[in-house]
């Protein structure tokens, strides 16, 4: 049987908001920047169709902030950054997932061993 | 592919998104998209190799359909993929609340994050300016709007007394009615409303004003669906509204003085 598609798009998109987040970290990064170095990471699959509104909601929510930037060909760029929250939330979500995901991984190998 | 082409092309995408964003995002936030969303194409377009139409339709259909792209920043399927269930209890409770009880569900409606600014503002306007007008056309029709003096008494006395009239016009002043003196045929006393007449205007006042509350609310519970089944929903709505709104119109707004 399938696993729920639903489900999986529905993991991913809570893990995706927290892997946007852990772009900015230490770094600003304008959208197009973003956009390129999270979508060459491999088994994300995130297209910018889905990275643009995320970042929309992450504003939002004030996890990250925005200044525009004028680039050296005129264009205005909007640059990215951690907010305090965003930064809180991520080490929190980091922490949580590496219980999570560890735990996940041991029964998935050796549920029957246990 | 030359500058003209890449334009128009590029022009017609974002026309489409803006339009397809309008209603579901502020403004500003709608400015703010399509300008990211032309920045992300012109960036790309830029680093693209061939600057080839099919390159050009391949950064177009990362972004996907505009009106895809423009559902996935409306705010209600962006909550919809967060499993909170809070502000949704919020934004229901406000719903009920404004048929029941305007002001709370007006608060209520103001806490939650699922309406625009704008929404909220129309709903707060349509049931507090309808409570203010009704109110006031109850205090009017409590003062009976004019005070009749009559000096034709069962045509016995003749004439009020100076006094009298004095009187009268001070109360008159007090209240804030209009004084009309009645003595003789070419000034005729106006005929009292009968209690039937009365009873049918308070009623239809309490129909109007539990209408008003009830089309903020259903407004509200329209403007808290997903893009798709408010735009099936809208048409209905709209015409129950402007039936409820002539109805008003020809039964209690018209016949004032």
């Amino acid at each position: 049987m399938e696993p729920d598609a639903s489900l999986i798009t529905q993991m991913r998109k809570g893990a995706l908001q927290y892997c946007v987040l852990a772009m900015l970290r230490g770094r600003e990064r304008y959208g197009y920047e973003l956009v390129r170095s999270i979508s060459e990471v491999e088994g994300l699959d995130i297209t910018e169709g889905t990275i643009y509104p995320l970042l929309s909601r992450l504003k939002r929510e004030k996890l990250v902030t925005t200044r525009l930037v004028e680039s050296e060909e005129g264009r205005a760029r909007r640059y990215y950054r951690l907010t305090m929250t965003g930064e809180v939330a991520l080490a929190s979500f980091e922490v949580q997932w590496n219980v999570f995901s560890k735990a996940v991984d041991k029964v998935l190998h050796q549920g029957g061993e246990l | 592919m030359n500058d003209r082409e890449y334009q128009e092309i590029v022009g017609d995408y974002l026309g489409k998104l803006d339009r397809a964003l309008r209603g579901s995002v502020s403004v500003v936030s709608r400015k703010e998209i399509v300008d990211e969303v032309h920045q992300h194409i012109d960036e790309a377009w830029s680093a693209s190799t061939g600057r080839s139409r099919t390159d050009l339709l391949n950064i177009l259909d990362r972004l996907g359909e505009p009106e895809e792209l423009a559902q996935e920043y409306s705010p209600s399927s962006q909550m919809q993929s967060s499993p909170s269930k809070d502000p949704d209890l919020l934004s229901v409770a406000a719903v009920v609340c404004t048929a029941l009880f305007w002001p709370l569900g007006v608060i209520l409606a103001w806490l939650s994050p699922r309406w625009l600014v704008r929404d909220k503002a129309i709903a707060t306007f349509l049931t507090a300016g309808a409570f203010v007008f009704l109110l006031f056309n109850v205090l009017a029709a409590g003062n009976g709007g004019t005070a009749v003096l009559d000096c034709n008494q069962s045509q016995r006395s003749s004439s009020c007394s100076k006094a009298q009239i004095q009187q009268f016009r001070q109360q008159s002043e007090r209240d804030g009615t209009k004084l009309v003196t009645c003595w003789n045929a070419l000034q005729p006393c106006p005929p009292e409303p009968t209690v039937a007449q009365n009873v049918a205007k308070g009623i239809i006042m309490g129909f109007s004003l539990i209408g008003f509350y009830f089309v903020a609310a259903m407004f509200l519970a329209l403007r808290r669906l997903p893009l798709p089944s408010r735009r099936a929903f809208a048409l209905p709505f709209s015409s129950v509204v402007l039936v409820g709104a002539s109805f008003l119109f020809i039964t209690v707004i018209s016949p004032l003085p």
